[in-house]
């Protein structure tokens, strides 16, 4: 009686608190419930990224009496091998992971195959049945559009988590919140009704993009198809509104399927219109003119002797092609886009005005996009500078920007004059639907609004007959733009060896609403910005003008005299006005 | 009368109250013979029956609970599965209507991209003949 006494002592009191938490633990256990993922959709809500239910198949090895058998009967289901699968089957674990992330159409496949060889089982085969298959439900990220935004977007590594662009920068918010219950246990699994505490996984945030899908689906295959058809090495499209800064599409090419990554590089997974750079030719002249007209060193028709080469510091420069001397204007300069030109437009400014204008167009600093990865440029500072330097720059060689920064360039000149930050963000959408539109992007003045509508009318030549990119005009609209077509630096042989090709432009030239750049890295045979972004930018845009339903604007442009004689006729029939503008 | 002539009356009935209380007083513990103890058996009999009882309540309203949770864990089951069937619609939905399927489509019934925008000149008749249409102009 004493014993028993002191046994009840012994149980009920001392060691109580502890054998109380033994049986909590022998019955009950805590799940995970997983959160999933923010969606990321496009400025419409078409889903670029999301978050789709999967399953993790694991099986009990201690219950499978044949491996052999149940691998037979498993493997074309699952569609793996069937010694893997008798190598995952044989042991004694209680829990084995066979399938990861599989498509909840596998699982229940399997589990239906599973029922019918049981059913069909005769009573005595009781031993063949096959029982050990569990599911356990995980999130699994899935890209919709496959291809399409795939640098822009990047992908999630094996644990759920952003690894490459947007789903790493905006890691923090996309991802959710898991929530926990506690079930009762009963030999394995889950007693129906015994959950409790739950506490409920909270989704991510989704973001709401600035990409048009169609847009952007229109920019993937025309820069696709210049980069096969020139076999360059690569070619980006950036379509923007110059007045927002937001980026309707962001197209590279070659790219790659996100749901598809195994035989990736990480080459392929760059974003090159933030993160490569490339000196941009002869689409900086924009910078040098605009410059010089805002200092009032020269008008539009300002008229200069061009040769075809000239001599800076000891170094000889010259234009594309070889020609007797010329008698052009500004805008004449700009339309045939000669080095020597623009060499001298450029002595009109200092190296330090030359310098802070480019800065100011965003040379050498961030765009404040946001985007992971990205790159400044390179600018030299003017203390750098040698005597070939300012002439080099003058005319777009000799500092390095992104495609981004030249899309912002441009958008600045079709912003009257003022430079707003690029982003692709246009908000979040909290699990409760609510949208939070994205802050305002910033904005700097870099030159007047007189001196932009000069330079805009200017850049219409550039499309016009006599111009470098005919192939970039759309017929009804005023259309104005730049070629480029730049030596391009090797890093392999130290050397200049290949070019970029770029046409960068807006319409409705006389009220932009929208800029396009193209930009072709080290295209082979034919390499002119004119020749190949042209009708790149011409598809792009025309695709652009008719799904935002913009109109031409009905205006008629008076052409700017490219030479001195057709500025000399202009005068003479018009003796009282100037010799450009638009009606 | 005075009062006090009822004294002697009074201690009669004291006397009397004291003698019958005793009386009941005893009367309430009766003589017990051996023979004539309570039955207990019914007494027992009747606890059981109330104890059976009350499990069988329990056990009706756990079984009643249990089946609404089996019923939960049911639907529950079943609302996971039509969850995967409608992604699987929302995914084959998405296939079709991505802009490389509706290209696809546009060039098997034979319709080309255009090379211009086309405008609708509404002084003109407005339907265009093929040329204009080829041409980037309509009317």
């Amino acid at each position: 009686m004493a014993i028993f006494v002191a046994k009840v002592i012994w149980v009920q009191v001392i060691t109580a608190n502890s054998i109380r938490t033994w049986a909590v633990n022998e019955m009950e256990n805590v799940a995970t419930l997983q959160a999933p993922r923010g969606t990321i959709t496009d400025v419409n809500g078409v889903a670029l990224a999301k978050s789709v239910n999967a399953i993790n198949i694991v099986v009990d090895q201690s219950a499978i009496s044949n491996p052999a058998f149940t691998a037979k009967f498993a493997a074309p289901i699952l569609g793996m091998p069937v010694s893997e699968l008798k190598t995952l089957f044989t042991g004694e674990l209680k829990w084995k992971l066979i399938y990861r992330n599989a498509k909840p159409a596998v699982w229940t496949a399997l589990k239906n195959a599973i029922s019918e060889h049981n059913s069909a089982l005769d009573p005595k085969e009781f031993d063949q049945r096959i029982t050990a298959f569990y599911p356990e439900r995980a999130y699994i990220r899935e890209y919709p559009s496959g291809s399409l935004v795939a640098s822009l977007i990047g992908f999630v590594n094996q644990e759920g988590n952003g690894a490459t662009g947007l789903e790493s920068s905006m890691n923090s918010i996309i991802t959710g919140t898991n929530g926990k219950y506690s079930y009762a246990n009963g030999y394995g699994a889950e007693i129906p009704g015994s959950q409790s505490e739950i506490i409920a996984a909270k989704a991510g945030t989704s973001i709401r993009l600035t990409i048009d899908r169609d847009i952007q689906w229109v920019a993937s295959k025309a820069i696709a198809d210049a980069v096969k058809s020139s076999r360059a090495s690569s070619g980006t499209v950036i379509v923007m509104d110059p007045k927002t800064g937001a980026i309707l599409a962001h197209a590279t090419a070659p790219t790659f399927n996100l749901n598809n990554r195994d035989s990736i590089s990480l080459a392929a997974m760059r974003n090159p219109s933030v993160q490569d750079v490339y000196e941009p030719g002869s689409t900086g002249k924009i910078m040098t003119i605009a410059a010089a007209i805002e200092e009032n060193k020269v008008t539009p028709t300002t008229v200069f002797t061009i040769p075809y080469k000239i001599k800076r510091a000891g170094t000889f420069f010259h234009d594309h092609e070889p020609h007797a001397k010329q008698r052009l204007t500004t805008s004449g300069i700009l339309a045939v886009s000669s080095n020597t030109g623009t060499i001298m437009i450029g002595e009109k400014l200092t190296n330090n005005q030359l310098h802070d204008y480019l800065t100011k167009f965003g040379i050498g600093i961030s765009t404040g996009s946001g985007l992971p990865g990205e790159s400044r440029g390179i600018l030299r500072p003017v203390s750098d500078w040698s005597g070939t330097t300012a002439p080099t720059v003058a005319f777009g060689q000799g500092y390095s920007l992104t495609a981004m920064q030249a899309t912002s360039v441009f958008a600045t000149i079709a912003n009257n004059g003022v430079r707003v930050s690029p982003t692709v963000i246009a908000g979040t959408n909290e699990a409760n639907g609510n949208f939070t539109p994205a802050k305002s992007r910033t904005s700097e003045r870099v030159i007047s609004a007189e001196t932009a509508q000069k330079v805009r009318l200017m850049m219409e030549s550039v499309v016009s007959g006599n111009g470098t990119a005919p192939s970039a005009a759309i017929p009804g609209y005023r259309v104005a733009g730049k070629t480029g077509t730049a030596s391009r630096y090797n890093d392999i042989c130290g050397c200049y060896s290949g070019y970029t090709a770029s046409f960068i432009g807006f319409a409705p030239a006389d009220a932009p609403r929208y800029v396009i750049s193209v930009t072709i890295q080290d295209p082979k045979g034919m390499h002119w910005g004119g020749y190949l972004g042209g009708p790149v930018f011409k598809k792009v845009m025309s695709f652009v003008l008719e799904s935002k339903h913009i109109a031409p604007t009905g205006t008629k442009i008076v052409p700017i005299a490219l030479n001195e004689k057709d500025l000399n006729k202009a005068k003479a029939n018009k003796p009282t006005n100037s010799a450009s503008g638009a009606l | 009368m005075a009062i006090t002539a009822l004294a002697p009356a009074i201690s009669r009935s004291k006397q009397k109250v004291i003698e019958r209380s005793s009386e009941v007083a005893l009367r309430l513990v009766p003589k017990l013979d051996i023979d004539k103890r309570a039955d207990q058996k019914v007494f027992i009999l009747f606890l059981t029956g109330i104890g059976a009882l009350g499990l069988v309540a329990l056990l009706f309203i756990n079984t009643l609970l249990a089946q609404d949770a089996f019923k939960l864990s049911k639907l529950q089951l079943e609302a996971r599965l039509l969850t995967d069937q409608r992604e699987a619609y929302i995914r084959q939905l998405d296939r079709i209507s991505s802009p490389m399927a509706l290209a696809a489509a546009a060039t098997e019934m034979g319709m080309k991209p255009s090379a211009n925008p086309a405008f609708l000149n509404l002084d003109e008749p407005l339907v265009p003949t093929a040329e204009a249409v080829a041409g980037g102009s309509i009317g």
